[in-house]
This record gives C-alpha cells, sequence and structure tokens, in this order.
C-alpha cells in the first residue's frame, strides 16, 4: 500500500513537473481556443468542461496538471494490462509509458489529443478486461458518445469501440445503434458549426502542397516520438504479428488522419496503440531491462532533441499591459493567434485607425498607421511596439 | 451492478436524445444554409463585417438565418464573462442591427 502511494506521488510529481515545463513555454494559440471555449474546430464537451474555470486566475496551470496527471497516472492501466506478465516484464511496459518521447512532450499541454490518448488507453485496458466488458457495456457507450464529441479524431477508433462492443454481448441492435448513433450525431453537429468545416478544410489542405516523401517523413518523425523508437517498433510488430486487425486498423487510420492534416502534438494518438500492439505480443518483452534503458535514454533524447514551439510574447506584453493598468480594448495590428486573447487583459480587436479612439491600448506585431504621439506614449523596455494612452 | 450499468445505458441514451433535440433545433434555425447560393452570401456578409468591425470570425456564432438577414451572436472571447450582443445584419446593406429591432 505504502508503494502505491509513493508511486502515486512520484507520477504526480512528475506531472506537475511537466505542466509547469508548459505553463513556462506559454500559451498555445490551439490550447487558447480551449481554455476559453472558442467554437472550433472540435466539438465542444471538453473546452465547454475547461471554460467553466475561466474566471480563476490558476485555470492554465490547474488543467495542466489535469491533463499531465491524467497521461502519468495511465500508467496504473498500463500496469493492470499486463497483470499476466512477469513483474519485471509490467515494470518495462510501465516504462515504455512513461517515457515515450510523446509523453514527455505532450503531457502538460492542453491540446485534445492528449484527452484522445487518454480516452484510446482507457478502451484498451477495458478490452484486456473481458468480464468488465460485459458487465460495464455502457462504459463503452459513454467513452464513445465522449470521444467523438472531445475531438473528430475520436472516430480514428472506431474499430476498437465495434470491437469492444461485440465482446460486451449485447444484440446486435444495440451494439449497432450505440455505434452509429453517435457518429450520426457528429455529423448532424457539423453543419451547425460553420466554422468547424472551415477549420477542418484549412486542417485538410495543409498536407496538400507538400512532396508526398516529407508527408511520410513527417508522420514517421511523430509515429518514433509516440514510441521513442523501441515502443515504436515492437508496438507495431507486436499488433502485426498478434494479428490484432481492429489495433492495426486503428493505427492505419491514425496514420491516414496525420499524413492528411498533421499537427506535432498528434504524436500521442501513437502510444497507447504501441502500447496495446506490444502486450498483443507479450514475448517481445523479453529483455526487458535493456528495453527499459533504451526507452528511457531514447525518450530523454527525443525530449532534448525536438524543438518546442516558439514562445509567444503575449504573455509578457499581456504582464505590461496589466502593471499599466490597462483593462480596456486592446487593438493587434499584424498576425496573431487565439493565445493573445487569452493572455490580455482586456477585449481584442484587430487594429483599424477608426477604432483608436475607443480603445486603451494598441500593440503593433506589423507597422501600424494614425497614432497620435500626444495622445498615446510607446512603453519602453517591451519586446513589442505597445502604445497605451497618456 | 447489472442494474448500475442499465443505469447507465439510460444516461447514454438520454444524452443522445438531448443531444438530438439540441443539434435539430440549431439545425432548423440554420436550414436555409443549405442552400449554396445563400450560404455563400451568408459567409461572404460575416467576413465583411468582421473586417469592418475589427471583429474575428471565430467570435460571431450563427443564431438564425433568414431570407433577408441572418442573426448572430458577437461574444468576445476574454478571461472570465464573456460580452455578448445580439445582432440581425441585413444581407443587402450589412448594418448592425440590436436584434430587438
Amino acid at each position: 500500500m505504502l508503494l502505491r502511494v509513493l508511486i502515486f506521488g512520484l507520477l504526480e510529481g512528475f506531472a506537475v513537473l511537466l505542466a509547469e515545463l508548459h505553463r513556462y513555454l506559454g500559451v498555445h494559440t490551439d490550447e487558447a481556443k480551449y481554455l476559453i471555449n472558442i467554437p472550433y474546430p472540435h466539438p465542444p464537451l471538453v473546452r465547454w468542461i475547461l471554460e467553466t474555470t475561466d474566471g480563476w486566475q490558476h485555470q492554465e496551470m490547474f488543467w495542466r496538471i489535469v491533463f499531465a496527471s491524467l497521461l502519468t497516472q495511465g500508467t496504473w492501466l498500463v500496469w493492470d494490462m499486463a497483470r499476466k506478465l512477469h513483474k519485471d516484464q509490467r515494470v518495462t511496459l510501465c516504462g515504455l509509458w512513461i517515457f515515450s518521447g510523446a509523453m514527455l512532450l505532450q503531457a502538460g499541454t492542453l491540446f485534445m489529443p492528449t484527452i484522445t490518448a487518454v480516452q484510446t488507453l482507457f478502451l484498451c485496458w477495458m478490452l484486456t478486461r473481458k468480464e468488465l466488458l460485459k458487465q460495464w457495456s455502457a462504459l463503452i457507450a459513454l467513452l464513445w458518445l465522449e470521444m467523438l464529441f472531445t475531438a473528430y479524431q475520436g472516430i480514428l477508433f472506431a474499430p476498437l469501440i465495434y470491437v469492444a462492443l461485440l465482446r460486451s454481448g449485447i444484440t446486435p441492435w444495440k451494439r449497432w445503434s450505440t455505434f452509429l448513433l453517435p457518429i450520426a450525431l457528429l455529423v448532424l453537429y457539423t453543419p451547425t458549426n460553420p466554422l468547424t468545416i472551415v477549420a477542418t478544410g484549412s486542417v485538410s489542405g495543409m498536407s496538400a502542397g507538400l512532396p508526398i516523401e516529407e508527408s511520410v517523413t513527417r508522420v514517421l518523425k511523430l509515429w518514433v516520438i509516440g514510441g521513442s523508437i523501441a515502443l515504436s517498433i515492437l508496438g507495431l510488430y507486436g499488433m502485426v504479428r498478434s494479428r490484432d486487425y481492429a489495433l492495426v486498423l486503428t493505427l492505419m487510420l491514425v496514420t491516414a488522419y496525420i499524413f492528411v492534416g498533421f499537427r506535432s502534438y498528434y504524436a500521442i494518438l501513437f502510444t497507447p496503440l504501441l502500447i496495446a500492439g506490444l502486450l498483443s505480443a507479450p514475448k517481445l518483452l523479453k529483455s526487458s531491462a535493456f528495453l527499459l534503458a533504451l526507452q528511457i535514454v531514447a525518450g530523454i533524447a527525443i525530449f532534448l532533441y525536438v524543438p518546442f514551439t516558439e514562445m509567444s510574447s503575449a504573455r509578457s506584453i499581456g504582464r505590461v499591459l496589466l502593471e499599466a493598468g490597462v483593462h480596456g480594448e486592446i487593438l493587434i495590428e499584424g498576425s496573431f493567434g487565439h493565445e493573445w486573447q487569452y493572455l490580455m487583459p482586456g477585449p481584442v480587436r484587430r487594429y483599424r485607425p477608426e477604432f483608436i479612439k475607443d480603445a486603451s491600448a494598441i500593440v503593433c506585431l506589423d507597422r501600424c498607421s494614425g497614432i497620435d504621439v500626444n495622445v498615446w506614449q510607446q512603453l519602453r523596455n517591451v519586446s513589442e511596439e505597445v502604445w497605451v494612452k497618456k | 451492478m447489472h442494474k448500475l450499468n442499465n443505469q447507465l445505458w439510460a444516461v447514454f441514451w438520454t444524452m443522445c436524445i438531448v443531444i438530438a433535440v439540441v443539434i435539430a433545433t440549431r439545425l432548423w434555425a440554420m436550414r436555409l444554409l443549405a442552400d449554396a447560393v445563400t450560404r455563400e452570401h451568408v459567409q461572404a456578409t460575416l467576413e465583411t463585417v468582421a473586417k469592418r468591425e475589427g471583429w474575428f470570425v471565430s467570435d460571431i456564432s450563427i443564431r438564425h438565418v433568414q431570407t433577408d438577414s441572418v442573426i448572430v451572436q458577437y461574444r468576445q472571447h476574454v478571461r472570465g464573462r464573456d460580452p455578448k450582443s445580439c445582432y440581425r445584419i441585413p444581407l443587402q446593406t450589412l448594418e448592425l442591427l440590436p436584434c430587438t429591432n
């Protein structure tokens, strides 16, 4: 019992450390969308939950710790998934999860694939617990609805959901309606939010102009990060060797999705699938100490080698404006992300000279014109050109 | 345990029905967008208004589409309570009229 509490504490400490790292790196535009519930690109469930704490000063850090904890504490599910294996192999499998590049790089970020990865891990765990699948078949139905209304990429895990529903022993009519109804609802939801269609179009168009070899290289890079090489290879080999067709099909769908609409934070989508793949051929875990050592070295190397997203100046400027007593409308000239909406002390509007009279501050990321220096003063020692009313 | 599982199934079906009703209501209000010409007209209208007012398109949500106008909610996404306002935008003049008019 004491050991369990100790491990829980260590995992939680690890989660807090990673969350603090990402807090230091700043809010990414996609994270800001979820924190203040900007209605695209994904369905509303999780961003609505995140928004409930919107007014709270520590909102960002709180959710970073929650997201990171869900991933690190997922180790308990991995431990239970490997319950039939030798203790050394179980420890190794947990190590492969904890030290995957995706875990080290993404635990503590507020991207939806993190939640999808946790949901997938839970699903893979349920699939190893046949008695639970039968007793708690409704959990699969609720998980499916939750996965789809968390993020569109939830649909990629349809093969695993179908197998889970099949094994739960419910009637074919109930199985098919449980499987299809949430998909139908998601399809119907999409046209009610025209922004989603525009955003999805822009994501799928991102890889359109790229040479095919570059797109393949990017997918391979995420696959390597997703499993820190050792797990990447063994997980894939395991699922193919054990002929786990649902897992292979899901991996193919995830790969195709990343190929079409690449985002660096999709790497975590591979990790639970690779864990399940390796578990389906446990003989591959023979030299477990060597594997674990390799995973730790590769995971740390990936963590040090893969660059993090460039920090936006939004946080430092937000702080400066707050200190300057700015609470009203802030005009911004130039190209900027949603993190500015999240980090500014007042509502943000695109800069136009005719809006100046109503504004409290102006941030010029590009050249601004029409600022009257008799009315406005430029702040010194700030990374961008920032003006406040005299 | 069996009883609790059945109750969870009831929660699932109830949630599906609630979501379906909410979506159906919104779809009905936006049914005119099924027509490609209207859809393009509304999109152009919102982009023009957003540019003119310095708004983000992502801060505008369509509430109702009529033959001659579109009713939108403009919500400034900020920390804390978001300021919201409702406007009717005639597709010909592109004025911003308060919803009460």
